[in-house]
């Protein structure tokens, strides 16, 4: 298949893979189910093309693989082993310095609800404006003023749970 | 000056945090902070966490 021209609906789609993989990954913390949550997205994108109202193409994405985790997930927790193939492709991105801060950092990540992560993430991640999370999550600002604090407020305390250095820059 | 600027909420804090407010804005919270290191403190924490989670999962 050719590469699709950048007006067309694929050619859209194309161009957002790189912002989509990221959520992906940061929803499923893993590579490999990253990319299968990705393929699932992009599946669904093309095949509901018809229903896409012709505005923030991103956002419609965005919220339908938000919809495809969260349903995938609903059965209850996934299983947490990971074959050798598997293992091999499990994330392992550009490390913070200190390894014992990163591990505090992602079981921090972990504690928090999929809303308030959500939330997060395509703040912190994706760079989006509030009002773009807003949209993307189809909810109203306010609500995503409220979860971007919860989040905030919880991994600053479990950073700090059992860390005697606290992260304040010296006055 | 904070006299002039009583009202700083959260979601305020957050936006200056995100680098999400217009220069006016921005300047205002920013004269705001120096004045209330506590916020100010809240605020750096925020920020650090930010870059740790972009260090994280970044491109």
């Amino acid at each position: 298949m050719k590469t699709p021209a950048p007006e067309t609906f694929e050619g859209q789609i194309l161009a957002l893979l790189p912002s989509l993989r990221r959520y992906s990954r940061s929803l499923t913390r893993s590579d490999a189910e990253g990319e299968d949550l990705l393929q699932d997205c992009v599946e669904k994108v093309l095949a509901r093309r018809s229903q896409w109202r012709g505005l923030n193409l991103r956002g419609w994405a965005l919220t339908i693989m938000t919809n495809l985790y969260r349903n995938a997930r609903r059965p209850g927790p996934r299983s947490m082993t990971v074959d050798l193939d598997t293992a091999e492709n499990i994330a392992s991105p550009e490390a913070p310095s200190d390894p014992l801060e990163r591990a505090r950092l992602e079981d921090a990540l972990n504690s928090l609800s999929e809303e308030n992560r959500a939330v997060l993430m395509l703040v912190v991640i994706e760079g989006y404006t509030y009002s773009e999370v807003a949209a993307a999550l189809d909810i109203p600002v306010g609500t995503v003023m409220s979860r971007l604090s919860r989040a905030r407020h919880r991994v600053a305390e479990r950073m700090k749970a059992d860390n005697v250095i606290t992260l304040r820059r010296p006055k | 000056m904070s006299e002039t600027n009583p009202t700083v909420t959260e979601a305020d804090l957050h936006a200056y945090a995100d680098g999400q407010l217009a220069e006016a804005d921005r300047a205002r919270i920013e004269a705001w902070l120096k004045d209330n290191p506590d916020q100010a403190a809240t605020v750096a924490e925020w920020q650090s966490q930010s870059a740790a989670i972009q260090a994280m999962f970044g491109p």
